[in-house]
């Protein structure tokens, strides 16, 4: 690195797994978007690039804050989401560190730079705060947008409360530069029950950062005109017109999908797998993920308070999807439960679709955008699965 | 040399030393190598080429989706000899502005160009030009100007000339091609208040490797608009590219000038300005307006009117013979003066 290179804050360098399983914790009592922002300061981030789209969450003030106090040395506000979007791949392709966070309408503005940015190789890290992106618009959320997302290549985690968001930001970044992986990662949380809610938070010590990004230690290497191997890009476009960029298109986003796919094991590492199992042996399962598995969560406490055999399982990792876990986990299961903050379901299909018995798969309970999800009506939905009396006014 | 020239005059003979000493600091480097694959007589391919010479190597593209993308990287080939980047149509001006910005952070001096045609550049990639002008970053921005969708099969761009024939403006009974002006960009793009801006033509290659070198000594957004005739758009021979291209600057209809802060600081003065028909008289895009019809007539006198605006606007009116007017320039076999 150059001695013209602008400085960063001196701080202790430690790899991901130190960082994310044994450094040392303090608790804090924070809203899930600095928590997001907690993990972007202890990330060793390079560069970040903002956009206000309406409903934005905070998490990029919170950044530019961390960028006036050095912990980044480049920061800037661009012209718009797809700007934003496209100028990180061009940033990432130079060989730095990135991240930005969106929401909601934001995120499908960015979305066609986004899905060009696994073929691209490019290792960003992408904060998705959902909201609703239906009209007519609300600010709360929904995550229908995930729906869009998980079909671009990029990896997406979906966190379930401010802690989860720390640890998935912190650990996205380590993923997304693994030689074997190397595309972006989104971390989805609910906004507003997330972003703006306040929950407790572990945090690592503020002076301890993620080893910095090694830009030759890469698939496709950043473009450099001082060092040989990237001299000459000509990998990261994939061309059209004749039969042979017919085939490199298909090989080239084969690796992507496989590289999603090798992401596994480090989701095991650093966040201890792609789905947490509460009762394994329940007849009844409600598998969740985001802000619905925070209520899931809930209802199975319930449910344990009544002696129901109720299990729960939390979906961390939506691409790449556990459909070998999902599978092994409710095979002696009767009924799934899968509540939704979107009233599309696409979770409830991603489960169908990994299971040879769909049947058993309740549809919801689902919620419209802005609402919220009652822990009462993931209750009436085990109650009927067990098929037992209930008389709730919901 | 030594004494007499046996051939040459001694004024000739200044004038080939002038041009030896030229060629010799005259960059060779290739950044967009030959083999690739345009057109034959495409004025992109050789403007972008004249661009990389006079750009030399230390340089990073982004480059917007077209044809110049598309011509220069058919897999597994590509002709540029530098970093090069495609990503979308719209975005090489944001790629460009997360380049230079990644480039500074890490100390890095390497100058980012980024290369658009007139759809990606007046149209779908506008909003990431003007962001990335507005924030002052590093980079020199080209657009190949062709007037036209060129790539997606010559759809109406809003650089596309009045009356021009696309398949998106087709002429008939009722219409005669384009409803609507060119799109004065350099003057919304000077408007940022940029340190330079300007447009060059391919037939003046001396021009354009002049204003590529100064945009490249500047240290913020820059912007250069490079008039580049597509023949296949056109209608015309590949082999009359060039001589199209000239008639474009000759006329007034395609004027040469430079912009600093806004401010107009140079011009190509046209030595012996052309009537606008032997321009379009040269271009198939132009034929529904040499027909027997009154609109015809009329769309003709109304792009005379244009390009007499051009030159009152500007003050293109040459002052007599000059090295440096659109005859002089980029002359050197005939009349053996060449500037650089």
């Amino acid at each position: 690195m150059s001695q013209n290179a602008r400085p960063k804050l001196e701080k202790k360098i430690v790899d991901a797994g130190y960082l994310l399983k044994e450094a040392p914790r303090t608790q804090q009592f924070i809203t899930g978007a600095q928590a997001m922002a907690e993990a972007v300061k202890r990330a060793n981030v390079d560069m970040a690039i903002a956009y206000p789209i309406t409903p934005q969450s905070e998490v990029m003030h919170l950044v530019g804050d961390i960028y006036a106090q050095g912990h980044i040395k480049e920061y800037y506000r661009a012209e718009e989401e797809l700007g934003t979007m496209s100028a990180i791949a061009g940033a990432a392709r130079a060989g730095v560190r990135m991240f930005t966070a969106t929401s909601g309408p934001g995120l499908l503005r960015g979305l066609e730079a986004i899905a060009s940015w696994p073929g691209h190789r490019i290792p960003a890290v992408l904060g998705v705060l959902t909201r609703v992106v239906n009209a007519p618009l609300s600010i709360q959320p929904d995550n229908i947008e995930i729906a869009y997302l998980m079909h671009c290549g990029a990896l997406v985690l979906h966190a379930e409360n401010q802690q989860d968001t720390f640890d998935m930001t912190l650990a996205a970044f380590a993923i997304a530069e693994k030689v074997d992986v190397y595309i972006p990662v989104a971390v989805a949380t609910e906004g507003f029950f997330v972003t703006h809610a306040k929950g407790y938070v572990n945090t690592t010590p503020e002076d301890m950062a993620l080893t910095p990004i090694d830009p030759t230690a890469a698939p496709v290497p950043a473009m450099d005109n001082e060092t040989p191997p990237a001299r000459i890009q000509r990998d990261a476009p994939v061309q059209k017109s004749n039969f042979m960029s017919y085939l490199i298109h298909a090989v080239w986003q084969q690796e992507i999908w496989d590289s999603n796919k090798r992401s596994m094991k480090y989701i095991y590492e650093y966040l201890g797998g792609p789905i947490e199992v509460q009762d394994p042996e329940a007849d009844v399962f409600v598998v969740a993920s985001g802000c619905a598995a925070a209520q899931a969560r809930e209802a199975h406490r319930y449910a344990q308070e009544e002696g129901l055999s109720v299990g729960f399982i939390k979906v961390r990792s939506i691409r790449p999807f556990p459909v070998d876990e999902i599978r092994e986990a409710v095979k002696n299961a009767k009924k799934l439960i899968v509540p939704e903050h979107n009233i599309i379901g696409w979770l409830c299909k991603e489960v169908k679709a990994s299971i040879p018995n769909s049947g058993i798969v309740v549809e919801g309970p689902r919620v419209y955008g802005g609402m919220t999800l009652p822990v009462e009506l993931i209750m009436a939905e085990i109650y009927n699965a067990l098929g037992i009396e209930h008389n709730m006014k919901l | 040399m030594n004494g007499e020239h046996p051939i040459m005059s001694a004024n000739e003979q200044l004038n080939a030393i002038k041009v030896t000493e030229l060629r010799r600091h005259q960059p060779r480097f290739q950044g967009l190598a030959s083999g690739h694959r345009a057109c034959l007589g495409c004025g992109e391919a050789l403007a972008a080429r004249l661009v990389m010479e006079a750009a030399g190597p230390d340089v990073m593209v982004a480059n917007a989706t077209g044809c110049l993308e598309i011509f220069t990287t058919p897999w597994p080939e590509s002709a540029w000899r530098v970093p090069w980047m495609h990503s979308l149509f719209e975005n090489a001006g944001a790629i460009a502005a997360g380049m230079e910005a990644a480039l500074k952070a890490q100390g890095k001096t390497t100058k980012v160009l980024s290369f658009g045609g007139d759809g990606g550049t007046f149209d779908i990639g506008f909003q990431a030009l003007s962001g990335m002008m507005e924030r002052g970053h590093n980079v020199l921005y080209v657009c190949y100007d062709n007037e036209a969708y060129m790539n997606t099969g010559i759809q109406r761009s809003s650089s596309t000339p009045h009356a021009a024939m696309t398949t998106t403006s087709p002429p008939g009974s009722e219409r005669m091609g384009k409803r609507h002006l060119k799109k004065d960009i350099v003057s919304i793009v000077a408007a940022h208040h940029i340190p330079y801006a300007a447009t060059s033509s391919v037939a003046f290659p001396t021009d354009v490797r002049k204003k590529v070198r100064r945009a490249m000594e500047i240290e913020g957004p820059t912007f250069l608009q490079i008039h580049s005739p597509c023949p296949l758009g056109w209608g015309m021979e590949g082999e009359e590219s060039i001589a199209v291209a000239r008639l474009a600057v000759e006329t007034g209809l395609f004027p040469i000038i430079e912009l600093e802060r806004g401010q107009l600081t140079g011009v190509l003065p046209i030595r012996d300005p052309k009537p606008v028909s032997e321009y379009l008289k040269a271009q198939g895009r132009f034929r529904h307006l040499f027909q027997d019809h009154y609109k015809a007539r009329e769309e003709l006198e109304h792009l005379q009117a244009l390009a007499d605006h051009n030159i009152a606007t500007f003050d293109l009116t040459g002052h007599g013979a000059d090295n440096q007017d659109s005859t002089g320039l980029n002359r050197v076999k005939r009349e053996g003066v060449r500037s650089a």
